[in-house]
């Protein structure tokens, strides 16, 4: 059989099928959200798919105004908390995981490649094992219940500084030296020739690190007790579980809101991807 | 170098600082003289509009006034086991959770692990005249009044009255209310396709583990869960079997339920009764009266159906407050003033709408404004209140999970409680 | 060769990585080391207790854990062999287009993993809703009776495997597609000269030396499906009747719901110790020698 049939007789069959399902999901999301609940409901045969904002508008009601000095709906207060999150957290992991990755790509000290056997190994280890004592600690620490409850643990981010060490790797060697004998100090050697020419892995793991913190579950879902300090991820599941019932029209909203802020830094960085996702996508859903 | 190295260090805590600082901080400042208290209420929803929140939050603000010193934080939880984590992820703090409101069943097992600060010392001579005698006995614990009553529910079932009419169904009275055979009847002709191709079912209640709707029914043959000195579990007997057999039945036999009957929540349930229109009878309690009432809908009170025992059994629980016992006696002091004023006569002349169910004191009379509400009131004699055994959770949660596995048709009533009899009965010793 | 250190050279380096082990040891190594500590501890409000093995002895008997186990070990297996084979072979199949088409396909598959678990999971118990869901619409459409997708304790579980097979990989997609970009080519005529055929050529050429991406998706998957929790949490909150009770989410319950610390501890060190083995063994059965490349 020749290449050109197989392609059109198989080939595209199976990709097609297999990315409707995989799409599925986000095509029946985005239809549900901009579509009125009760045409979805109901069944009627007289289906009119007309757009409409007022699962959006019905979400940001129904889902409680908060009761602080800032008085806006819920929704809002949790969508704040996950930026916060996620920008902070993102700008953490670049700082230690840049600093840590040029210790190991860059300089040879007693016990480097252990430790950094050890980063990488604990890639190996399942994470949530550690979610008890972890809980534990945090209250210790005063910061259940608390956005920084998530944050910290966060920052112990193995496969940042495993991303970032393989590409700093393959910056060249003779700029360093060239740079010591000018006489500049170890830490503007850092910060002034070491993370701009990084910039390229930075980016990536800018990307990645979003993504992750934004998409983060089970540790916000134990830390964060509150309504006022939930992420929007735990926010959303607590109102499909308890008040919601059946507005899934409300709840697709909430998953739109949910996944803008991660497909606008995907699609705006989508061109530095492929070099970090070789290295990086290994968070697998 | 050393000078730079320095201002990187201080940025860098400081920043750190910053960043964990900005996190929405939950816990409130307090100043010396300012005590706060954390309230963990069941069905809260911060800033929602329902009957229940408005009223709770209208009655908070209301004790804030007077006790302008104490300030009351009310973290909203859901009722169902996630709510139950949410409590025990604030308990293990020892300071996040000061006041819960719970029902009779569950306080034993906190009293046991030694978690709340008796209410008895704190009552007054004229709250313990006031409180009726049964609110009392069901807040105590090993001869200890432990909890605050605020009132006692009975679960009813509630009807649409457009579909009735519109199917010909007529409503009992509490006089001659339905057997378990016309109840099916009932609800057969209660279901029908609408013209429009959508489906009506005749009858529906809560059902996931945590949230059972039924539960009256469980009684209806006579039968009861645990023997009257808690010492025997007693709902494999033949009286207790028939009767989950007959709750399952309405969905297996009788296909009277929604498809999702066996597994879906309250919430679902009452959207579909009341948004919907799709169920024409749920089995729930007083506090979605309230709400229908507060949403203007047009429904009857029915009594649960009679079965082998041939009277109305209903059945419910008594709301309490529980005061958790914390190391900072002004914080527990300042808990007790607010359980104190939400169980009193005063708070359901403050706030419109607070009494949600038949009160408990004997000076509270502000219940029964409807006859709807009247009819509820009724039924409260008639409910069967188990004593409460200290059961751990796994435990009933494997329970709830046999009785899910009838009502799903995945094993008949008999092999159910027949299987879940021994683990039961090893908990009681 | 001697390496000669300087002291303020040294001081630096250890300075770059602080930060990082910081957070490493107080919040991965510590927890990990305690998890063993707690699991044979009964652990609750008023304090510590030692009990020795009793948390241990307690599972073993325990039939929901064993049930928990088993149901893991169902979904790790099925979705892992699923997802390693639409990976590969979805790869193998965009291989033979051109660029342009090869990263859009590639672009499609990666979305859902974007879009996390939690909104997947989301929209999945919505189309399984069983009065108004997507699949029920159709099956309803097409004149069939409405299926209890996450309702029915024989259904359940094999309705959250569906949803995650049905979303292919994105990640494992990039990974095979580069890791086929990056083989040289020589070998692929060589067999084509000795007359392979299309499937020869997969087992005895492709699949060898693509065993390094195959080994760190296997561990990388395998360890993510032993750790199953947001999508049993959100569709079925391990229901109905125990149906979809995974060992994370067992876990998640016997902690935070039945404050059962201790008992949590040693389950979750069970579940350590299962991850591990299974590791090890798949390192050992491919037989190749980790290099942190991939």
């Amino acid at each position: 059989m020749k290449m050109s049939a197989l392609k059109n007789l198989f080939i595209w069959p199976v990709l097609v099928i297999t990315g409707f399902f995989s799409l599925l999901p986000l095509i029946w999301l985005l239809l549900s959200a901009f579509v009125p609940e009760n045409s979805l409901a109901l069944l009627k045969p007289n289906l009119k798919f007309l757009p409409t904002l007022e699962n959006f508008s019905g979400l940001v009601q129904a889902s409680g105004r908060s009761t602080g000095t800032i008085q806006v709906s819920r929704i809002w207060i949790w969508f704040f908390n996950s930026i916060l999150l996620a920008v902070g957290g993102t700008f953490l992991h670049l700082i230690i995981d840049s600093m840590a990755a040029y210790a190991f790509a860059r300089r040879s000290f007693p016990g480097r490649n252990l430790l950094f056997g050890l980063i990488v190994g604990s890639l190996m280890l399942p994470q949530m094992v550690t979610l008890v004592p972890l809980y534990l600690l945090l209250i210790r620490l005063g910061i259940n219940n608390h956005l920084a409850g998530v944050l910290l643990p966060g920052l112990a981010d193995a496969i940042g500084i495993f991303l970032l060490t393989q590409f700093m790797r393959t910056l060249p060697i003779d700029m360093e030296d060239a740079a010591r004998l000018d006489g500049i100090s170890e830490w503007r050697l850092y910060t002034q020739i070491i993370i701009p020419l990084s910039v390229p892995g930075l980016t990536a793991l800018t990307i990645f690190s979003f993504q992750g913190i934004w998409n983060q579950f089970v540790l916000p879902l134990i830390v964060l007790q509150r309504s006022q300090s939930f992420t929007l991820q735990v926010g959303l599941s607590y109102l499909s579980q308890t008040e919601f019932g059946f507005h899934y029209g409300w709840i697709m909203a909430g998953a739109f809101i949910m996944i803008l802020p991660v497909f606008m830094v995907f699609f705006l960085f989508q061109k530095n991807l492929d070099k970090g996702l070789r290295i990086y996508s290994i968070h697998p859903s | 170098m050393s000078q730079k190295f320095l201002r990187f260090t201080v940025c860098f805590v400081f920043l750190s600082i910053l960043l964990s600082a900005c996190g929405v901080s939950p816990t409130m400042e307090s100043n010396n003289n300012e005590v706060v208290v954390r309230y963990y209420r069941r069905g809260y929803v911060e800033g929602g509009t329902d009957v229940g929140t408005v009223t709770i939050r209208q009655a908070v603000d209301q004790f804030m006034t007077e006790h302008p010193n104490i300030q009351v934080e009310i973290v909203g939880i859901p009722w169902t086991e996630e709510g139950t984590a949410k409590i025990e992820a604030a308990l293990l703090t020892k300071t996040d959770v000061n006041l819960i409101s719970l029902a009779n069943v569950s306080l034993p097992g906190y009293v046991e692990r030694g978690l709340i600060s008796p209410a008895e010392d704190f009552m007054s001579e004229e709250d313990k005249a006031d409180f009726l005698p049964g609110a009392l006995e069901a807040s105590t614990v090993n001869g200890k009044v432990y909890a605050w009553p605020l009132w006692v529910t009975a679960v009813a079932i509630y009807g649409n009255n457009a579909l009735f009419e519109e199917r010909g169904v007529n409503i009992p009275t509490i006089d001659s209310p339905w057997t378990y055979e016309e109840f099916v009847a009932a609800a057969q002709q209660l279901t029908f396709e609408r013209e429009d191709g959508s489906q009506v079912y005749g009858f529906s209640t809560p059902s996931m583990p945590g949230m059972f709707g039924f539960l009256p029914m469980l009684y209806m043959d006579g039968g009861r869960v645990l023997s009257e000195d808690v010492s025997t579990f007693v709902q494999n007997q033949p009286n207790g079997i028939s009767a989950l057999q007959k709750i399952a039945d309405l969905s297996l036999k009788y296909h009277v339920t929604p498809p999702d009957f066996g597994a879906v929540d309250q919430a679902s349930v009452v959207e579909q009764f009341k948004e919907w229109q799709n169920v024409a009878m749920i089995m729930e309690t007083p506090a979605t009266l309230a709400n229908l009432e507060d949403a203007a809908f047009d429904f009857s009170v029915i009594p649960p159906p009679v079965g082998e025992s041939g009277e109305i059994v209903t059945t419910g629980g008594f709301g309490m407050f529980a005061v958790i016992d914390v190391e900072d006696e002004a914080v527990e002091n300042a808990s007790h003033l607010l359980a104190q004023y939400l169980t009193s006569t005063q708070v359901s002349l403050d706030v419109e709408g607070w009494q949600r169910a038949p009160g408990l004191r004997k000076s509270n009379t502000s219940y029964a404004t409807t006859p709807a509400r009247e009819l509820i009131v009724q039924l409260v004699p008639y409910g069967v209140f188990e004593p409460s055994a200290n059961i751990s959770s796994e435990v009933t949660s494997q329970y709830n999970a046999a009785i899910q596995s009838v009502l799903l048709g995945q094993k008949t009533a008999e092999e159910a409680l027949n299987e879940i009899a021994p683990v039961y009965q090893a908990e009681l010793k | 060769m001697k390496l000669h250190w300087k002291k303020s050279q040294l001081i630096w380096s250890y300075f770059f990585i602080l930060p990082a082990f910081f957070f490493f040891i107080v919040f991965r190594l510590y927890p990990l080391l305690h998890v063993f500590v707690l699991s044979f501890q009964k652990w609750d409000i008023q304090g510590a207790k030692w009990i020795g093995f009793k948390n241990y002895e307690h599972l073993l008997n325990s039939q929901l854990f064993g049930m928990a186990f088993w149901h893991t070990l169902l979904y790790t297996v099925l979705v892992v062999s699923f997802w390693m084979a639409s990976a590969f072979g979805i790869a193998f199949l965009l291989q033979s287009f051109h660029q342009k088409i090869k990263n859009l396909f590639r672009g499609l598959y990666y979305l859902p993993h974007v879009t996390g678990v939690v909104v997947l999971s989301l929209t999945w118990a919505w189309i399984y809703e069983p009065q108004i869901g997507l699949f029920n619409h159709v099956i309803k459409w097409a004149g069939g009776q409405p299926v209890m997708w996450l309702q029915d304790p024989n259904l359940a579980l094999w309705s959250i495997i569906l949803s995650s097979i049905l979303v292919i990989p994105g990640s494992g997609v990039i990974l095979y597609s580069a890791a086929f970009a990056a083989l040289p080519t020589a070998f692929e005529e060589a067999a084509e000269l000795d007359g392979a055929n299309r499937w020869q050529k997969i087992f005895f050429v492709f699949l060898p030396l693509l065993k390094p991406t195959t080994l760190y998706l296997l561990v990388i998957y395998t360890i993510a499906g032993f750790q199953v929790f947001d999508r049993v949490y959100l569709m079925t909150g391990g229901g109905p009747v125990n149906a979809t009770t995974t060992l994370m989410q067992l876990i998640y319950l016997t902690a935070f719901r039945d404050a059962n610390y201790g008992l949590a501890s040693a389950q979750s060190a069970i579940l350590f110790f299962a991850v591990c083995s299974v590791t090890f063994l798949t390192f050992r059965l491919l037989r190749v020698d980790f290099t942190y490349q991939v």
